[in-house]
């Protein structure tokens, strides 16, 4: 016999005694108050001396059971976790050959207090025990009844002291994320993003923009494989993560086979979503004269999306895998999305102190944007702007489509393809009582390419472009990192414990791009580049950028109700000056258990007070650090050097610094709230000095570590569970935020402008800077002669603050309604208070670029004012006014007022609070009926009807309050030039569970 | 106890050689990245392998700004006019009202481009003279071939260092009537100055010439210099030594391609897209003599046949004439004329330049003949925007105050501690 077979042999041999000395513990895990069975809760056993050791576990199935066999007769503790209700926890006692009975009833959890939460780099915690503003996302939870394009409509409102806004009406489109009062001066406002542990590439997709637009990286990840996001804000809590953290760290989760499975060994789920986009508004003849031809060219955009997935969960192991599949189409031709993919994760204990998983997920992706913004061959551009010409019978012709007909723009095709994989291995282990490893290795590459096409069949001569433009650019992008740490936990006395935490972080991340682009395409059947006669632009770009960080926390609890912790990261990244010192981090934080001091009135079952300090920063640009760096300039002498980029040797990170101080309860187990006041300071931010061009020093401002911003506000969430019985649950929740900032020095530079935003001392950053009009000028006859404007000391239009673009109010409320066991009402609103937004499109709609204005009024104020012949736009209904008389007078005020020169940008700024209805859902949960009807093969049934972006009223004139003409980053801000508008979208959604 | 502090201490070493190691691993991975394989460092140009890229470098920044300059100033002249089948820039309807912002992006630009074309040739004047040492190594002398390409880029730096400072006299100004700029951030230099400037980088210019041709060249533009700083001796005494009529035009050269194309007349004022259109005037210089059209060029718009459109750059590539012998001719007739009070000598010239294009000659020349044959002979180059300031020959319909130049931008106003 083989030594192994009788290894084998005696094993078995000596745990027959064992199986015959063993019992079994089962029952049902049911929610306190209404009785509902809970599906996929967690039920653990360990022994009374060893809790933390887990000896055997189980998962409960739709109906609530659970049942763990083979156990050594004797007394154990029992644990039941499940997300969003409290832990509970027992004393049960197994007797040889017996089945012990044990229900379980499960406290909702209002708050979410036990969930354990990421508190830093490497430190997690029960939420009631964290030190920092720390917020969670129930995803599976919102998406219940809700079916979510990308990711980033998943938590748009749904987090305080995070406003996510798209930057256009786009499907896909980039979406700009600001937290809490923006982390810093400079920075493009992202958080780190990290998936499953990968840190994830979320830049903005699309070197053919189409205009402003370009597309999000995270429109790769499909929302409904994640479980839940976690955020940390700012460099309270995120210092240890370096920099990048001044603007927090968001954690995706996916779910692992126990979540997807429902404990079962073999589940298998279908989500079937069908619906269509539609415009939320349409034009009018007061807006626009144009407005049928601009209404012409929305329409409604059908979407479907299915989800299949696989999963299973054993004791030792747990699997799921995920398919999926979106096609989308967008309200305007040319606006279309697919997505599928594929996600996988394993989760492996080997041994009872270790675990692994691995996690992939592969998408591939296609984005087709429109034209649009400030772009000649746009949409919205073609029927904005120019009204129409008028005929000597007074009709009008329109002069809409003036760039190029709407065929053409039709065959305009802009498309971003990517192959997308986010990978990662995950292994926990603990050597001995109290030590914890933990390595991570993290992988994201994203190989695509955006494609351009303007057919030789349809002309664009009025743009320059003759017989037909092919471009390709073709990318390479690659994230890896590497996280290790080590945590220690240890008894200092008796109540004051201790843990201690090391960790190593490495970054790197990597692209190469290669782009052509020719002319003279001989036929439309063949596009590619090489038939193609005539070579127009082409260029080759490889770059890299690492980081690196170590960092040291230590923490303390005392009796568990007093905390303190602190820590620092040394930091290292490629883009610091080549003289710049080393970089480091601190941060410190404390909580006290308010609740347990026994301060407070019986029904606060818990209370908490926290307060946090931290450092981090934001990095220089890639080329910041380096003195001077040349490229290539072309021209028809050959190609030669010019100066590419101006450094600066000594630059360094921006340093952010965050002080927030926090206050969370929960009262009578039904009523919570979290409340944070924060305080940012940013110092050493990065300014481009702008040399002066006399200099030739102009490729760049030369970055200057010498800017420095104050932010502040707060962040409150407040939970309600107001109705909770067996067939009626009403939950609310309501969040605010107050953010605000200004811009405190800038080291003696001049203000830094993007179109009509500033960043100016004294300012919030990004404001809207912009001459003031004091009136109309009139000569001596009393004749409109022109614009008065408040004048400077040199005795130009003085530049004055017009508003704002981000709100410095916003929040969102929720309301959750559950009745007669089946059936989910869901809705959720948002406001913003405090934002301006300016109105470029009217700008140039009130200009004449045809044959007059676009604007009835503008046209009518030309002809009152005698600007034009009385008849020039046919019957308007008004004729010229005489000067000097109060009628005349106020048309050329109001004439003034609707001015277009640049130095009038200011008429056309408005202020653009909000409030709008956006998501309502309505579900109808089947799974008990049909499991009983198909006795239990079909475990979920569900159906759902939803509608996103229902109703917005506000006081801004456009159609779409979250835009922005030039993308998501970038000093402009706000700017709604020929931006299009975000659609409505309805959904139906089918589950099926097996 | 011993035993125990000696562990300690060993413990202690460790911990900090460990942490010593980690740090130095940490940054030696930072700094351990793949260079750009599109940008290089500014120390590497310090090689006389690299000073023919830097002399091309430069001339394609003249290009560049070639095109720039020649269709701005004619906005701002009488030359252009905002208008045409695809005007939307009110950039360029504020430039064309001559009532422009220093805000201006388009202002910017224009600034931008002068100020590098000045920085790219005075580094390559610096580098070739204090970085590059031209000696072979084997040889233990400069080679001929190393000689040349040194005299080659010290022709190039002065030539185009010295156009930059002209452009700077001709088409800046500090105040709507004050022509002139800035070097370097220093103080304001008024126009007259400013010509003396780059007459003096010329004349460096010419001690590093290759062949005559570039001698005619450097005479004719430093000619024009006095010219425009009415030395009608100087410019006379030049303009003797400039171009004949077998020399071809030095011209900005451009292809077909995106980057190195003449963007700005092509695509604002051209055939690509058109926001700026000739004057009337031309078509009617055109109209009451055919013949014009040999130098007045022009051609509908294929957008709006009903408009004229320049047609002197019809293509991307199409060069830009800097100087000519044409205008050499003409600036010979204008010291003839108002330097020398001699108007037959004048016509000579005038109608020699009129020849060349098969136009009957003049039999009489005046001031405004000169500054009609002007007009013409070097519609669309640049040239017309200073005629108009030197003869002060603007429309009484503009407005009060109106900008006679390009203004000096607000990152000038704001970043040049002399303003």
């Amino acid at each position: 016999m083989k030594p192994q077979l009788l290894r084998l042999l005696l094993m078995l041999l000596a745990a027959s005694p064992m199986l015959a000395q063993t019992g079994s513990i089962k029952g049902k895990v049911s929610e306190e108050g209404t009785g509902n069975a809970l599906s996929g809760a967690t039920v653990t056993v360990s022994k009374k001396e060893t809790p933390s050791n887990v000896i055997a576990g189980a998962i409960t199935r739709s109906t609530g059971m659970y049942e763990i066999k083979d156990i050594p007769a004797g007394e154990y503790l029992l644990k039941t976790t499940y997300v969003g209700y409290k832990p509970f926890q027992t004393g049960v006692t197994v007797a040889s050959g017996q089945i012990t009975l044990q229900e379980v009833i499960l406290n909702p959890d209002v708050v979410k207090l036990e969930e354990v939460v990421v508190v830093g780099a490497a430190s997690r915690t029960q939420k009631s025990r964290a030190e920092v503003a720390v917020s969670r996302v129930d995803a599976v939870e919102l998406q219940k009844g809700f079916t979510y394009t990308d990711v980033n409509q998943l938590l748009a409102g749904k987090i305080p002291g995070v406003s996510i806004a798209p930057s256009s009406g786009n499907i896909g489109g980039s979406t700009r994320f600001r937290v809490r009062s923006g982390g810093g001066l400079r920075g493009n406002g992202e958080p780190v993003m990290y998936l499953d542990g990968a840190r994830v590439i979320n830049a903005d997709l699309g070197f053919f923009t189409a205009g402003g637009q370009v597309s999000s990286s995270l429109f790769d990840i499909n929302p409904e494989s994640i479980t839940g996001v976690e955020v940390l804000k700012g460099p309270a809590s995120a210092a240890l993560y370096g920099t990048g953290g001044s603007n927090g760290v968001m954690m995706f989760s996916t779910r692992g086979g126990v979540g997807a499975s429902g404990g079962e060994a073999i589940a298998v789920q279908y989500r079937g979503s069908v619906g269509y986009n539609e415009p939320q508004s349409e034009y009018t003849r007061d807006e626009l004269l144009t407005y049928q031809d601009a209404n012409s060219i929305f329409h409604k955009g059908y979407f479907n999306q299915h989800s299949l997935t696989l999963a299973g969960a054993t004791s030792q192991f747990n699997y799921d895998v995920n398919l999926s599949s979106r096609v989308d189409n967008g309200i305007i031709n040319n606006n279309h999305a697919e997505r599928q993919g594929v996600k996988t994760s394993f989760e492996v204990q080997p041994v009872a102190n270790m675990t692994l998983r691995l996690t992939g997920r592969y998408a591939g992706v296609e984005l087709n944007r429109p034209a649009n913004d400030n772009y000649l061959l746009g949409y919205l551009g073609n029927v904005l702007l120019f009204g129409p010409s008028v005929d000597s019978t007074g009709k009008e012709i329109s002069n809409s489509f003036f760039f190029a007909s709407k065929g053409a723009m039709d065959s305009i095709q802009n498309r971003t393809r990517n192959h997308r994989f986010i990978g990662s291995a995950e292994a926990t282990y603990q050597p001995m009582d109290g030590l914890e490893l933990r390595g991570v290795l993290g992988f994201d590459a994203l190989d695509g390419s955006d494609d351009e096409l303007f057919p030789p069949t349809s002309s664009y001569s009025r743009v320059g472009i003759r017989q037909g433009k092919r471009s390709v650019y073709n990318r390479s992008r690659t994230n890896m990192n590497i996280d290790a740490s080590a945590g220690y936990s240890y008894s200092v006395t008796d109540g004051l414990a201790a843990n201690s935490i090391v960790g190593m972080q490495l970054f790197r991340s990597m692209l190469r791009t290669f782009f052509i682009t020719k002319e003279g395409l001989s036929s439309n059947l063949i596009t590619a580049v090489d038939a193609a006669t005539e070579f127009k632009d082409g260029a080759e770009t490889q770059g890299e950028a690492r980081e690196a960080g170590l960092f040291f926390q230590q923490e303390f609890s005392l009796d568990n109700i007093y905390s303190l912790s602190f820590g620092v990261r040394n930091d290292f990244a490629s883009s610091y000056g080549t003289d710049a010192p080393s970089i480091f981090y601190p941060r410190v934080s404390a909580a006290v258990r308010l609740d347990k001091l026994d301060l407070l009135p019986s029904q606060f079952n818990f209370a908490k007070f926290r307060v946090g300090y931290g450092q981090s920063g934001q990095l220089p640009e890639g080329d910041d650090g380096v003195l001077r760096r040349w490229g290539k300039i072309e021209s028809g002498f050959g190609i030669g050097a010019d100066i590419a980029a101006i450094g600066n040797t000594k630059i360094e990170p921006e340093r952010v610094q965050e002080f927030e101080v926090g206050l969370e309860f929960e009262i009578s187990d039904a009523y919570g709230l979290d409340f944070t006041y924060f305080l940012q300071s940013a110092t050493s931010s990065i300014i481009g000095f702008q040399n002066a061009p006399s200099t030739g020093q102009t490729a760049n401002a030369i970055p200057t570590n010498v800017g420095a911003i104050d932010g502040w506000g707060f962040e409150a969430q407040a939970y309600a569970t107001l109705l909770r019985t067996t067939d009626f649950g009403l939950q609310v929740n309501l969040n605010w935020t107050f953010a605000d900032n200004e811009v405190t020095d800038l080291g003696g530079a001049p203000p830094l402008f993007g179109n009509a935003n500033v960043i100016e001392v004294g300012l919030p950053r990004n404001s809207f800077y912009l001459p003031t009009i004091l009136g109309a000028e009139f000569d001596s006859a009393g004749v409109l002669v022109g614009t008065r404007y408040k004048l400077d000391s040199n005795g130009l239009p003085m530049l004055e603050y017009k508003g704002r673009p981000d709100p410095t109010h916003s929040g969102s409320f929720s309301l959750t309604f559950d009745f007669l066991s089946y059936f989910r009402i869901y809705g959720l609103a948002e406001w913003g208070l405090g934002n301006s937004i300016f109105n470029q499109t009217n700008q140039f709609a009130n200009t004449a670029l045809s044959d007059g204005p676009n604007s009835l009024e503008r046209r009518r104020l030309e002809v009152q004012l005698g600007q034009v012949p009385p008849n020039a736009y046919g019957d308007l209904g008004v004729t010229p006014l005489t000067p000097n008389t109060p009628e005349y007078v106020a048309a050329a005020e109001r004439f003034v007022r609707t001015g277009t020169l640049d130095d009038d940008r200011g008429n056309w700024v408005e202020e653009a609070d909000y409030f709008r209805v956006r998501e309502i859902s309505v579900a109808f949960d089947a799974s008990s009926l049909v499991a009983d009807f198909s006795d239990n093969n079909i475990k979920q049934a569900s159906l759902a009807f939803s509608v996103r972006n229902v109703a917005l009223f506000t006081k801004y004139s456009g159609k779409e309050v979250d835009l922005n003409n030039s993308g998501t980053t970038g000093i402009e801000q706000a700017t709604d030039f020929l931006t299009l508008q975000s659609p409505r979208t309805l959904t139906m959604s089918l589950t099926l569970g097996f | 106890m011993k035993h125990t502090r000696i562990t300690l201490s060993a413990r202690a070493l460790a911990a900090v050689v460990a942490a010593a190691t980690l740090v130095g691993g940490c940054d030696s991975y930072v700094g351990n990245i793949q260079e750009p394989n599109n940008t290089i460092d500014d120390a590497l140009l310090n090689s006389k392998t690299q000073v023919q890229f830097q002399i091309t470098g430069v001339q394609s920044k003249f290009a560049m700004s070639h095109s720039v300059v020649t269709t701005l100033s004619g906005l701002v002249s009488d030359e252009l006019v905002f208008g045409g089948p695809d005007a939307t820039f009110p950039q360029f309807l504020e430039i064309d009202r001559r009532i422009t912002s220093v805000l201006n992006a388009e202002v910017e630009d224009f600034n931008a481009t002068i100020g590098q074309l000045r920085l790219l040739s005075d580094l390559l004047v610096d580098r070739v003279t204090t970085k590059i040492d031209f000696t072979d190594p084997k040889a233990g002398r400069v080679l001929p071939e190393d000689s040349a390409l040194k005299e080659a880029a010290l022709f190039t730096g002065y030539f185009y260092g010295g156009l930059a400072r002209f452009w700077t006299a001709s088409y800046l100004g500090l105040e709507p009537q004050k022509g002139g700029g800035a070097i370097d951030a220093g103080p304001f230099i008024p126009s007259a100055q400013m010509y003396d400037l780059a007459i003096e980088k010329w004349k460096l210019a010419l001690q590093h010439t290759a062949n005559d041709y570039q001698k005619r060249v450097l005479n004719t533009l430093i000619a024009r210099a006095y010219l425009f700083n009415a030395n009608y001796a100087m410019a006379g005494t030049h303009a003797a030594e400039g171009l004949t009529s077998a020399d071809p035009d030095f011209q900005s050269l451009f292809t077909n391609t995106d980057n190195g194309s003449n963007g700005y007349w092509f695509f604002y004022a051209g055939i690509g897209r058109t926001q700026m259109i000739p004057a009337q005037r031309f078509s009617d210089y055109v109209t009451e003599n055919p013949a014009e059209a040999n130098r007045v060029k022009l051609m509908p718009s294929p957008k709006d046949t009903a408009v004229n459109i320049q047609g002197r750059y019809p293509e991307q590539n199409s060069p830009i004439p800097l100087v000519s012998w044409q205008e050499n001719s003409l600036i010979r007739a204008e010291v003839e004329l108002l330097g020398n009070s001699n108007p037959n000598g004048a016509l000579e010239y005038v109608n020699a330049v009129r020849a060349s294009h098969s136009l009957a000659s003049l039999e009489s020349f005046s001031k405004d003949a000169l500054i009609t044959e002007r007009d013409k002979e070097l519609s669309f180059t640049g040239n017309r925007l200073i005629d108009q300031n030197r003869f002060d020959s603007w429309s009484a319909s503009l407005p009060a105050g109106f900008w006679h130049y390009i203004p000096l931008s607000k990152t000038e106003r704001d970043n040049n501690p002399n303003f």
